[in-house]
């Protein structure tokens, strides 16, 4: 658009065409001095109302006012802490309560009743065990309780076990084999009387 | 028999003197060791060789005289240290034997070099006399005084207040000697 062009333009077409900017920067114009007046108006007021409040004669009567507020204020604050600590030991005291009466109600309940009307197979039946089985990772699980198991503690200990076996059987053969021979032999010299064969004074630690 | 049965057996015969089978199978096992032991010996002779300079780790060259000399003392070695510290050779650790004296309690290391020196030069022939023995006592046993029981426990066992000499036992002077001791 060049100046003649804006030249030829009416003088109402122009004016039209600046009302909107006109009338934003009057509106912000306005809106700057209504909070200016708004806050000054408060401050003014609080000023002259403290002025007024700490004046001789209201001073006294303001003072007794807040007094008997904060009193007022402690007591209700003791008494909501009051109520908050009943709150609490009430409930602490009816739990065991409400816990013994629901223990009675399931007790009284014919679970075994119910549980007999429940078709168990039919419900197994609907489920697709091979499905359950197909997503597990069954190796990774075997692995896992091979690996808790501890397969080499086991071993050691099943062998350990075998060859005590193995020593004590040794051992009570032994033993046995000794009481045969000495019977023999004190038979062969006609001894009438069994041989002293508890050593005096010696104790097993731990023995029964 | 069962491991339960066989413990309670072994717990009736703990402190019981051992028979003759027992303690000649003692001796076998306790013969086998000390043959270990002796060839031991000698192969760490060719070891320390070699490493001196050897070619290779050869046995030495033995006689009846290395043997005849290297055994006992491997063997009254073996005996004495065993029977000083646990009253046990390896031997009787399998078979659960202990050597102790006739008074139940340990071995002193002069009794035990004594009894050991004793079964090294007269072992089998001196061990026979359990056999007819009324206490299942060896000749070692009389001359040392001294006796093998029965004792599972791994654990060295611990005597009992002082004993009761027992006056009609037939083999013993014991009460004797326990009294003199004492």
């Amino acid at each position: 658009m060049n100046d003649t062009t804006i030249e030829a333009r009416s003088p109402i077409v122009s004016l039209i065409s600046l009302a909107p900017d006109a009338a934003f920067a009057t509106m912000h114009d306005f809106r700057r001095v209504t909070f200016g007046a708004v806050g000054l108006g408060a401050r003014v007021s609080l000023g002259i109302a403290g002025a007024v409040l700490e004046s001789s004669p209201l001073r006294g009567p303001v003072a007794r006012l807040e007094a008997q507020v904060g009193a007022l204020s402690s007591r209700g604050a003791e008494l909501r802490q009051q109520d908050t600590t009943n709150a609490r030991s009430l409930v602490s005291r009816v739990e065991p309560v409400i816990t013994r009466v629901l223990e009675r109600v399931v007790g009284l309940l014919p679970i075994d009743a119910l549980l007999a009307r429940v078709d168990v197979n039919a419900i197994v039946s609907q489920v697709d065990v091979g499905a359950l089985i197909s997503r597990m990772d069954l190796g990774s699980l075997i692995t896992e309780v091979l690996s808790q198991i501890e397969l080499g503690d086991l071993i050691h200990d099943s062998t350990s076990s075998i060859a005590t076996d193995a020593r004590d059987a040794v051992r009570v053969e032994a033993m046995s084999v000794d009481g045969g021979l000495e019977r023999l032999v004190d038979r062969v010299l006609r001894r009438r009387r069994d041989r002293d064969l508890v050593v005096p004074g010696f104790n097993l630690r731990g023995a029964t | 028999m069962s491991a339960a049965s066989r413990r309670a057996r072994a717990q009736a015969a703990s402190g019981r003197r051992a028979g003759l089978v027992s303690r000649l199978l003692v001796a076998g096992v306790d013969f086998v060791v000390v043959t270990a032991l002796l060839f031991g010996l000698f192969l760490s002779f060719g070891v320390v060789k070699y490493l001196l300079g050897a070619d290779s780790v050869d046995l030495p060259k033995t006689g009846l005289v290395q043997t005849g000399v290297g055994w006992p003392v491997v063997e009254f070695l073996y005996l004495a240290g065993a029977w000083s510290f646990t009253g046990r050779s390896v031997g009787k650790q399998l078979f659960g034997l202990r050597a102790v004296r006739a008074d139940g309690a340990r071995l002193g290391r002069l009794r035990a070099c004594g009894r050991a020196a004793w079964c090294t030069f007269f072992g089998i022939p001196s061990l026979l006399w359990a056999a007819v023995s009324t206490r299942n006592a060896a000749v070692h046993d009389l001359v040392f005084r001294t006796a093998v029981v029965h004792d599972w426990a791994e654990v060295a066992s611990t005597p009992q207040s002082p004993p009761i000499p027992a006056l009609d036992s037939v083999d013993a002077p014991d009460a004797t000697v326990q009294l003199a001791e004492a």
